[in-house]
């Protein structure tokens, strides 16, 4: 009983420091980095359902980021319509190309899976290149300002962002937390150990692994949508990028693969390592944090491939 | 020349050998038979070195086995036919038999012995530049004896030989291993064929459930009731 | 028909240094089954290395060859012995992942040493052309072409005809029947490693008269050096030989007759066209 209470009384003040946070904290720095490790946090938890759960790599998901981002910015330029609804085609249009793409990929086993993600993440963003007169090709698209505006995602301090994007985490971490429990989430776990030993056993794993994949393209997108209003502009190499991709892959990767709690842990440790990083070194050479963050990942695989997550599991 | 004591190994947490000890003498050829799961390639693992030892010994002519990195073997004279005859598949008979004489010492008479090898065996120098997974069975086995034999080994370890063989090419096979022997190799074979094993062997042990249970010449080995019973189904 | 004819010479002498990228690749994963996400960056190394020789040192591009090869033969021997040697023989992903965290540190190290400039080196064959039949053939290209293909030619005989490459081609087998061989996998491993690394190295060299040289150059190379693999074959020479001149001839081909920013998706389609239809490759095993 006693444990229990505890367990409610922590997570309590954590909820109530979180929703605070704001409010205590006025450097809008700091108030952004937490954006984004939310964001992290969040596009993590989907990238871990088909690869942590899954147990196939993906260096493709910054397509579906992507797409959510550019779908949702297009909208509001040519349609002046809100992101709340442009938004969500992004999902749906993401969700679809995810299941374009995933349909031949799963036939696909380990480096050949990867690979074929690393080109379907980079045939997006050149397409994104190439049809400059529509995306504004390198030069990217800025975002018109409409002011404080919630049906364009528009607000003139980070902290509406910040409270976005902690809900949406949220929501995700119990949709995650309630799939790992219900039976998909059993499936997958079947299918990472030892896939041909679960179809044999009668799971789908097509269905399986293609549900997990398209949860997490939708995931991906939402996250996309929401970065693309809470910075100026958008550009193809910055949320179509391969280091995008690596990035989701090296939260996860670094926090703890296959678990929940894996993709904040990962977030917290990468985003805190390279705004930290930007933050005093960055004026030396861009690319500092980044030094440190392939270090991260070489120490993480070398030493601990788990993850950090692995040492607060009792497990 | 080889001998071990008080072997105990597995793998993982699975133990296979629970204490087991076994001499061979030099020139002499030792049988190890057993029905399966008893344990017998785990041994030849563990003597090649393609195992951990957790506790026992095993040396060969006075030096400790386990001490020494797995490839260190053959440069002591030891080779080992692994079961499924361990031939390289993608690579051709001929450059089979170079790698069978890979080791410093063998190197310098590699061609001289390969002609010999060709002299013995003619159905191999037919297929030298073919691929070694294109040969049937039997040539399989007589290219992996005779890339032993570019070795100069004064142990050869045997692996199951007849497995996967018709009769006929058994024959063929033993008789190649007791011409083996009367070269001066000292062997160690394993065998599920009882008779041809202990006719070509001058002792056997036999191995059941990681214990050696019974041990003496081939004969005695043959007379006993209890082994005919087992294996002979008599 | 002369520009059919200019594009795909054009193609086919690229093709033979991102042959040599490749070789290198499959030549790792071929021996010890790791696949090396960072063969691009050893490409920019080498890249780098040229640029520092020719700027600092006034060696050529092609004299530096060879100091150039010696260096990445120790690289390779360092990176080997401290990172890759204890994840040889664990799950693909675990070499992916490391070779990718390898790749950003050593991409952003040279940017934080070097800058993120375009450099360039200063030769005399930059400028210089072969003409003949109509045709204008870049000298630094052909000389390229020619000596990659020699590269590839004496790793292709190294591998064939003598007791290392035997000694490779059997630990990329069965390891363990080459242990029993008296092979020490791990001097072989270490040796296949460095020597893919150099292979890397020296194609940058190559390169280097032709191309710019900044940090992310590594990463063209690298995804280039792995659909070259891929259509050719996981772990088969011959294949990343005809893999590297089919990639290059066709890149070039859709860069001038489709779009030149679409080059690249000329590659990728045929890529994922192979993945999907012929994982094996041109002349791998079948894959599972």
């Amino acid at each position: 009983m006693k444990k229990d209470v505890k367990k409610y009384l922590l997570t309590a003040v954590a909820a109530v420091l979180l929703l605070a946070f704001p409010l205590l904290v006025d450097n809008l720095y700091i108030q952004h980095s937490f954006f984004m490790i939310f964001l992290f946090a969040t596009i993590g938890l989907g990238w871990n359902l088909i690869g942590g759960y899954g147990a196939q790599l993906s260096l493709g998901h910054a397509a579906f980021f992507a797409v959510g981002a550019y779908t949702a910015v297009l909208f509001v330029i040519y349609q002046s319509l809100t992101p709340l609804i442009g938004g969500l085609v992004g999902v749906v249009i993401a969700v679809a190309v995810a299941g374009l793409i995933g349909y031949p990929c799963f036939r696909l086993r380990g480096p050949y899976f990867t690979l074929a993600t690393i080109a379907a993440g980079e045939i997006v963003r050149t397409l994104l290149l190439h049809f400059q007169d529509f995306t504004g090709g390198a030069n990217g698209i800025p975002l018109p300002y409409k002011g404080d505006n919630f049906l364009f995602l528009q607000f003139s301090s980070k902290a509406p962002y910040y409270y976005l994007a902690l809900a949406m985490f949220v929501v995700v971490f119990f949709l995650v937390r309630y799939l790992e429990h219900a039976k998909m989430g059993r499936y997958l776990a079947a299918i990472r150990e030892d896939q041909d030993a679960a179809e044999s056993l009668g799971v789908q794993t097509h269905k399986v692994k293609m549900f997990a994949l398209l949860i997490s393209a939708a995931i991906t997108a939402a996250c996309g949508v929401l970065y693309a209003f809470s910075v100026s502009f958008i550009d193809p190499d910055s949320v179509a990028g391969l280091n995008l991709s690596i990035e989701i892959a090296v939260v996860v990767i670094v926090g703890g693969i296959g678990t929940l709690w894996g993709p904040v842990i990962g977030s917290v440790v990468v985003i805190f390592l390279t705004e930290m990083t930007n933050l005093y070194l960055g004026d030396i050479r861009s690319g500092a944090s980044l030094v440190l963050y392939g270090l991260l990942l070489i120490l993480v695989i070398s030493i601990r491939p788990q993850g950090l997550s692995s040492f607060f599991r009792r497990n | 020349m080889l001998e071990i004591k008080d072997l105990v190994t597995g793998y993982g947490d699975l133990k296979v050998l629970d204490g087991v000890s076994l001499t061979v003498e030099e020139g002499e050829t030792v049988a190890l038979v057993g029905s399966n799961g008893a344990g017998k390639t785990t041994l030849l693992q563990a003597i090649s070195g393609l195992l951990p030892v957790w506790s026992g010994d095993i040396t060969f002519r006075g030096q400790s086995l386990p001490k020494l990195q797995p490839h260190q073997l053959p440069a002591l004279g030891i080779a080992h036919i692994p079961q499924g005859r361990g031939i390289l598949a993608r690579l051709s008979v001929y450059d089979n038999l170079m790698l069978g004489g890979y080791i410093a010492a063998a190197k310098a008479k590699r061609s001289a012995r390969m002609e010999e090898m060709f002299a013995l065996f003619p159905r191999l120098k037919e297929r030298r530049e073919q691929l070694a997974g294109t040969l049937s069975g039997g040539e399989q086995q007589m290219l992996a004896i005779a890339r032993a034999l570019m070795m100069y080994p004064s142990f050869m370890i045997l692996d199951e030989p007849s497995l996967g063989l018709s009769p006929l090419m058994v024959e063929t096979v033993f008789k190649i291993i007791a011409d083996v022997s009367q070269m001066g190799v000292s062997i160690l074979i394993i065998e599920q064929n009882l008779v041809e094993a202990l006719h070509v062997a001058d002792r056997g042990y036999v191995l059941e459930t990681g214990r050696v249970v019974l041990s003496g010449t081939s004969a005695e080995l043959m007379g006993n009731d209890k082994v005919r019973e087992a294996y002979l189904g008599i | 028909m002369d520009i059919f004819l200019q594009t795909t010479i054009n193609g086919l002498m690229i093709g033979g240094v991102y042959a040599l990228v490749a070789v290198g690749l499959t030549l790792i994963f071929g021996v010890m089954g790791i696949v090396n996400f960072a063969q691009g960056e050893f490409v920019m190394l080498g890249m780098y290395a040229s640029w520092m020789l020719a700027t600092y040192l006034k060696v050529g591009p092609y004299p530096g060859l060879l100091p150039v090869g010696l260096i990445m033969l120790a690289v390779g021997y360092i990176v080997f012995r401290t990172l890759i040697a204890r994840v040889v023989g664990k799950p693909d992903e675990v070499a992916i992942l490391l070779t990718l965290g390898l790749s950003i540190f050593l991409q952003n190290v040279i940017l934080v040493i070097y800058g993120a400039d375009y450099l360039t080196v200063q030769t005399t064959i930059k400028d210089a052309a072969l003409n003949f039949a109509g045709l204008s053939l870049p000298l630094a290209r052909v000389v390229a072409f020619v000596v990659a293909l020699i590269f590839v030619g004496l790793l292709s005989y190294m591998l064939a005809k003598t007791d290392l490459g035997r000694a490779m081609r059997a630990c990329a087998e069965n390891r363990n029947i080459a242990t029993l061989l008296g092979i020490n996998p791990k001097f072989i491993f270490t040796l296949a490693f460095a020597i893919g690394i150099v292979m890397a190295g020296l194609a940058g060299v190559l390169l280097t008269p032709m191309f710019y040289v900044y940090p992310g150059i590594g990463t063209l190379f690298n995804l280039t050096a792995f659909v070259v693999v891929v259509l050719g074959g996981m772990g088969s020479v011959p294949g990343a030989l005809l893999g590297g001149l089919i990639i290059g001839i066709l890149e070039s081909l859709t860069g001038t007759y489709v779009a030149l920013d679409l080059a690249p998706i000329g590659t990728w389609l045929v890529f994922l066209l192979v993945l999907f239809l012929r994982p094996s490759g041109l002349f791998g095993r079948r894959v599972n």
